[in-house]
């Protein structure tokens, strides 16, 4: 009974993510003392900023079914920051104002995304995959390859500044946007929605809902979230690079399972997407904090990413047969 | 009468579905180079009798034996080495694979380590010839041929295996006249070549034609097994089929002349699923529609919901022409389907009781800032499940823990959260226990009585009956035959849904 209960335990996914990120956080500190502490821990967190919204963009795509996945992510990200480094240097338009353009793009290009896929029906592997090659392609054709910098001083404060102790972009964007999301999907109609149609997208449509729309509506707000990524982006650089998204598709991919998203859909929670962030981040910044060569951290991430995700393979396979056990013993009661 | 050698024999065969018994003391004896054909009702346990002599399915209990010897398949291909091949309605083939390949799956020739393709070659031609088939196909995709070629080279397939007992399951319910004609043509050589061939069809005249002898099975039960087709009739088969006593209790007839239509529907088609299709229906009223599996039934409803798209003709509904061109807007005028297919068009798995249940009227949980109100929503759900009495550890429970009468419960309040105008129930019984099916079709009548107008599409006649105040039936995407409750007899619904009675019989 006792041993049920721990498999239990761990099979939720959020208690094992704690649970890693303590162990990450033992090991770290072990190897580069001091780094354990709150005014670190908190400094740390604007590392994490820009793959949290890649993150949770790409996890509610995924979340949805139907092969899901956006393969564009990070190249919505670099070209929408470049349309903000030369709406902001070259046309010297008020960052706001500009934000709020590149934000409206961002969501455009996201958008097309959605067409292809839930209009046009195509594998959202390929379309996305061809989406990236092209908003790739289009950043480095408008830049030639030249990152755009002169930012106005004042705009680091974003990126590079703090208010009580924790990043400006932590506070401002990264939280509030945080939140918002986590209500809408996990307290609002859309978000049901969302992880229903993700489970069996055939019956979503019999009981009524519109699976495309939907689905549509998840490439916008990935679109919103990688362009808002990418004003952060430019503000911690103080440049706009063509490259500034690359490695971010696949990387955002990496923590949406780490944090327990089904990438068949309809399961996993963002919460656990949110830890999962923390851990990558803590461990690639404490890889350098204790000055271990850098070209670890992704080999680390790969195994983290094996373990977290076999052992919950183990356990939930553990969970099922005594949850089976227990049903026969209710049904028998009944 | 020459010696006739006995190639397998069923002995007292039972197989029991949870609830249900499929095959209740079944034996059937087939003779080398003979057509058997046996004959029932949807859901009178035809396919479970074929997947017990196909290796698919194990019997609960009683004996098979092939050439005298007692046999346990362990599964199709053990079967399917002993020389039983089974060709299933829909051909399982792979499609983008050639005919060859096709026909040499998981049996190939091989050559030391590689295939010997020339002899696999020369084998297909030889085994096309068998059927009729042009031999320039065998390499050609088999996506690229008709299904009744398909099919052929299924037959062909079989016949390369050397099999010896050949069961067609409905074969020619997809092809056309020209392409049956072709099989009947192929069977007749291939028990001229002492191949026992099992025919499944529902199509009597078909079977009289081409049987050497007749077998009817009715709710599990052999009714007849050593009919010859010489010394008996269409009507003698139906007669057969049909006869079991219908429960007609539950539900007492009611005067409906007062009540207003709800919906009119007038020519309505839709390209080779169903032709000019039209009725009405009243408020209170439970009309039925009854057809073979692929009548056309089930697309239909899926139009009027606005799941699928119509080609031409017109719904009223409530007063007004109405276009539904999502089943949201469907369900946004209280119309709501049920589908079929619990599994694959109902249920969300991995998802709460609950959720399944409240999923397509969150609005009316809406609380502050766009949120669901649980308390609500709660509510509603635990409201149903008291009402309907739905076995669960509770609403929290994961949907798959519950038995499948009780899943089908779930779906079916999924629609009673808000009153609907329209409730159309597509096999809102199939495959559950018989308890549970007796409670839905009080929920039903209750729903019925309280206004509501049910349309109820069902393959099990027995249901359809005791449900129905009116009886619309289908065949080939055509409505054939309609009934009041008081003219529906078991034969005149079998016969109109077997194609036997034509057209000009409508009133």
């Amino acid at each position: 009974m006792k041993k049920d209960g721990i498999i239990k335990l761990l099979t939720n996914r959020t208690v094992l993510l704690l649970l890693l990120l303590a162990a990450s956080l033992i090991v770290i500190n072990f190897l580069a003392p001091g780094f354990v502490s709150v005014t670190n821990l908190l400094g740390v967190t604007q590392f994490g900023a820009v793959i949290l919204l890649l993150g949770i963009g790409q996890s509610i795509v995924m979340v949805s079914g139907g092969g899901g996945i956006d393969l564009s992510i990070g190249t919505i990200a670099s070209l929408s920051g470049i349309l903000f480094g030369i709406l902001c240097v070259q046309t010297g338009m008020n960052p706001l104002f500009a934000a709020m353009l590149v934000i409206a793009f961002g969501m455009l290009l996201g958008f097309f995304n959605g067409f292809l896929v839930s209009v046009l029906n195509l594998p959202a592997f390929i379309a996305t995959l061809s989406t990236s090659y092209m908003y790739s392609s289009l950043s480095l054709y408008i830049t030639g390859g030249v990152p755009i910098s002169g930012f106005e001083k004042s705009f680091a404060w974003l990126g590079q500044k703090t208010t009580f102790l924790i990043p400006n972009q932590v506070l401002f964007v990264a939280a509030p946007i945080l939140i918002i999301t986590l209500y809408a999907v996990n307290h609002t109609k859309y978000g049901r929605h969302i992880y229903l149609t993700g489970s069996n997208a055939n019956a979503a449509i019999f009981a009524g809902i519109d699976v495309k729309k939907i689905r549509c509506i998840n490439y916008i707000l990935d679109g919103f979230l990688a362009s808002v990524a990418s004003i952060v982006m430019c503000s911690w650089l103080m440049t706009a690079r063509a490259d500034a998204g690359s490695g971010y598709d696949l990387q955002t991919i990496a923590v949406a399972v780490l944090g327990g998203i089904d990438i068949n859909g309809g399961a996993g929670k963002l919460s656990g997407v949110i830890i999962a962030v923390l851990i990558t981040t803590i461990i690639s910044t404490g890889i350098q904090y204790a000055n271990l060569n850098g070209i670890w951290q992704l080999a680390v991430l790969g195994i983290i990413l094996i373990l977290s995700v076999s052992m919950n393979q183990v356990l939930i396979y553990h969970s099922k047969k005594v949850s089976k056990q227990k049903q026969k013993e209710i049904i028998n009661n009944i | 009468m020459e010696s006739r050698k006995e190639i397998l024999a069923l002995n007292h065969i039972y197989k029991i579905f949870g609830g249900n018994t499929a095959l209740n003391n079944v034996s059937l004896n087939l003779y080398k180079g003979e057509v058997l054909s046996v004959v029932g009702e949807n859901g009178a346990g035809k396919s479970t009798l074929m997947k017990i002599i196909a290796g698919a399915e194990r019997p609960d209990s009683g004996t098979i034996m092939l050439e005298g010897e007692n046999i346990e398949f362990q599964s199709t291909l053990d079967a399917l080495r002993k020389g039983i091949s089974i060709i299933y309605q829909e051909p399982n083939i792979f499609s983008d694979l050639s005919v060859i390949e096709n026909i040499f799956i998981g049996n190939e020739i091989r050559n030391g380590a590689s295939l010997s393709w020339k002899k696999m070659y020369e084998e297909t031609c030889k085994a096309l010839r068998a059927v009729d088939v042009p031999i320039e196909i065998a390499t050609q995709k088999m996506e690229t041929l008709t299904i009744g070629t398909q099919q052929l080279v299924m037959i062909a397939r079989c016949l390369q295996r050397q099999c010896k007992i050949l069961i067609l399951d409905e074969p020619t319910s997809i092809l056309s006249h020209g392409e049956s004609e072709k099989l009947y043509k192929i069977i007749e050589r291939l028990t001229g070549s002492g191949v026992s061939v099992i025919y499944i069809s529902h199509r009597i005249q078909e079977v009289l034609r081409l049987s050497d002898r007749i077998m009817i099975l009715r709710d599990g039960v052999v009714t007849a097994s050593d009919i010859k087709p010489q010394n008996t009739n269409e009507s003698k088969i139906v007669e057969a089929m049909s006869g079991r006593s219908i429960d007609m209790n539950v539900y007492r007839q009611r005067d409906l002349s007062a009540s207003k239509t709800i919906m009119e529907v007038e020519q309505l088609s839709k390209d080779r699923m169903f032709q000019d299709i039209s009725f009405s229906l009243k408020e209170g009223e439970v009309l039925g529609f009854y057809g073979l599996v692929g009548s056309g039934r089930s697309e239909m409803a899926r139009v009027i919901f606005g799941e699928t798209k119509k080609d031409s003709g017109t719904i009223k509904y409530d007063g007004t022409v109405i276009e539904n061109r999502s089943p949201g807007e469907a369900i946004a005028r209280k119309l709501y389907y049920m589908p079929e297919d619990r599994g694959v068009q109902g249920l969300f798995s991995g998802h709460s009781v609950g959720e399944n249940m409240s999923v397509s009227f969150l609005d009316l949980f809406k609380g502050r800032l766009q949120s669901i109100n649980r308390k609500k929503e709660n509510k509603a759900i635990d409201d149903n499940i008291k009402k309907y009495k739905i076995k669960t550890c509770g609403k929290d429970a994961e949907i798959m823990s519950l038995s499948g009468g009780n899943q089908q419960k779930v779906l079916f309040c999924r629609w009673l959260i808000d009153t609907p105008k329209v409730l159309i129930l597509d096999e809102p019984t199939r495959g559950i226990d018989i308890a549970t099916k007796m409670e839905i079709h009080e929920y039903i009548m209750d729903l019925a009585k309280s206004g509501v107008a049910v349309i109820v599409i069902s393959s099990d006649m027995s249901e359809i009956m005791s449900v129905s105040d009116r009886l619309i039936v289908m065949y080939r995407g055509k409505i054939v035959s309609e009934f009041d409750r008081k003219d529906i007899t078991e034969q005149g619904v079998l016969s109109a849904a077997l194609g036997l009675v034509q057209e000009e019989a409508m009133p």
